[in-house]
């Protein structure tokens, strides 16, 4: 009976910061500053654990993938693991960005 | 009116002509006929051109009739085309932008190892590590690893090292759901992968069969808070089905176990700072109670009724700076019987290991970009098991001496020697020689 109730507690929790949390990162803005902030939290945060890995090394999606896993391994702050995502992703010559 | 008119006028000068052509009142009655027959032919000739003409009408008629249905179709289907245009639009859009989301990553090794004594030297198969994410939006992921490995006896065993729900709760909140690697120091957490790890294999006392456990299965809550602009505070906070008595008592299993079997719930974490200068420094702790009741074991050994308290605290820094990667963590463990050794069952049980380790990748002092590549490593542990004031076997001391290559981020060549010193005189000290490839992919 514990048990389900803590379960309860936890389902409701997750339900109500699952949707404050998908229109938080919708309603991010274009911030012509946020590369260069992506290119030192990329050199810093990456760096504490392994070698840096170079932004060729995965496509725009994989990075997106990778980096997420990244943000809750290394407990990475989210606003700071997007800085590093739009780093990477205009530095990884995957294609012609539009 | 205006067709016989008409006719009169096209006859008049036709019959004019005839007259003057056939001559005057000696004209034969068989030209007379003649020319009856001609009229009769000529009118029939007008009357088959009016007729024609009224054929042309009624084609125009139709034809116009026509091109108004295939501009009308025209423009039905200009309209189509545009609608076409428009779903092949936002589906495009859709394919570019899916809401699931996946990558495949995961690390292998393979090796050799020299033993000094009367061990035989043996290619290692190492391990293949293949770790799966999948994310849904921006606020679920999946993640799983499994580690594969072929053992000394040739078989080949397969663990879920983690396997757990991450939902972004907040940017500085993640609540993370199953079995996950103990959040416990840095090691085990985020350094074990061999194309991580500096050195060949994890210090004594860490990693698998270690102190602390190696992955737990519960809810965590963790996350990262910016503090200044220098300062970031690393927080993880589990709780989960924790640790319980394995066959001796001076044995836990502390792998993440899919049961708890005493209902104690084992609370811990690690808290940490991380400066702009790439120092970190983190601190641990971890407080279960392990019970478990009288029975026969699996083995047929009688165990009798045990009741303890598990502890754990540990610190950990790191100093990440450029070419340099230096490292020390320290863990202390212990497990009490509740109430004194006659009311717990069994002898208190202390567990201590610690190591400190130092890398420089050359690239920091040469140009030279194959010698750049080199990266001496060092590194020094300790690791002891009291029961009771008993120290047991596995105490050690241990160098590891080594240079890596590094072919590319991700990939690394390590040589290097590892000497153990084994603290109890009964046990042999060993010298080993090994060489490993990884790649972490």
């Amino acid at each position: 009976m514990k048990n389900t109730n803590y379960i309860m507690i936890a389902s409701l929790i997750i339900s109500v910061f699952a949707g404050t949390a998908a229109q938080a990162a919708e309603s991010v803005k274009k911030d012509p500053m946020q590369i260069v902030r992506g290119a030192k939290s990329w050199a810093q945060s990456c760096g504490s654990c392994h070698n840096i890995r170079p932004p060729k090394d995965l496509t725009d999606e994989e990075w997106e993938v990778s980096a997420l896993h990244m943000r809750v391994r290394a407990n990475i702050p989210g606003n700071v693991i997007r800085d590093i995502i739009a780093f990477l992703q205009a530095s990884n010559n995957e294609k012609v960005k539009e | 009116m205006y067709g016989k008119l008409k006719k009169k006028i096209l006859y008049a000068p036709l019959f004019t002509s005839m007259l003057l052509m056939s001559g005057g009142a000696a004209q034969s009655q068989e030209t007379a006929v003649d020319f009856k027959n001609k009229i009769i032919e000529l009118e029939q000739r007008i009357s088959g051109l009016e007729s024609l003409k009224q054929e042309l009408q009624e084609l125009k008629k139709n034809l116009l009739q026509k091109e108004e249905k295939v501009l009308a179709k025209e423009e039905t289907l200009v309209s189509e085309i545009k609608s076409i245009k428009s779903l092949r639009k936002s589906l495009s859009v859709r394919e570019s932008k899916p809401r699931g989301k996946w990558h495949l990553a995961g690390y292998a090794d393979v090796g050799f190892e020299a033993i000094s004594g009367d061990n035989n030297d043996s290619f290692v198969a190492g391990k293949f590590n293949p770790m799966f994410h999948f994310q849904y939006e921006d606020w679920l992921l999946f993640e799983g690893e499994l580690q594969i490995v072929t053992n000394e006896a040739g078989e080949t065993t397969i663990d879920v090292e983690f396997s757990q729900l991450d939902f972004m709760l907040h940017d500085n909140i993640t609540l993370v759901v199953g079995k996950y690697l103990s959040p416990i120091g840095q090691f085990q957490e985020r350094l074990h992968p061999s194309w991580i790890n500096r050195s060949m294999n994890a210090p004594t006392g860490f990693g698998h069969g270690g102190v602390q456990p190696a992955n737990e299965v519960g809810v965590m809550l963790r996350g990262g808070v910016t503090l200044t602009d220098e300062v970031t505070f690393r927080y993880s906070l589990s709780a989960g089905n924790g640790p319980r008595f394995g066959h001796d008592d001076d044995e836990l299993e502390l792998e993440g176990i899919g049961a708890d079997n005493d209902s104690s719930k084992a609370l811990g974490g690690r808290l940490a700072l991380v400066h702009k200068s790439s120092l970190e420094l983190g601190f641990s702790y971890l407080d279960s109670g392990v019970n478990s009741k009288a029975g026969l074991l699996p083995d047929g050994d009688m165990a009798l009724a045990r009741k303890g308290d598990y502890r754990l605290w540990g610190a950990d820094m790191a100093y990440t700076k450029g070419s340099w990667d230096i490292r020390a963590e320290y863990l202390n463990a212990k497990n009490s019987p509740s109430g004194g050794t006659v009311a717990g069952g069994f002898e208190e049980v202390n567990w201590e290991a610690w190591y400190a380790q130092m890398a420089y990748r050359l690239s920091g002092m040469l140009d030279n970009p194959a010698l750049g590549k080199l990266e001496p490593v060092i590194r020094y542990g300790e690791f002891r098991t009291n029961v009771g004031d008993e120290l047991q076997l596995s105490a050690e001391k241990r160098w590891n001496i080594g240079i890596n290559y590094w072919l590319s981020s991700s990939i690394v060549v390590k040589t290097g020697i590892e000497r153990r010193n084994y603290i109890l005189v009964n046990r042999a000290d060993e010298t080993r020689y090994k060489v490993q490839m990884a790649y972490g992919f």
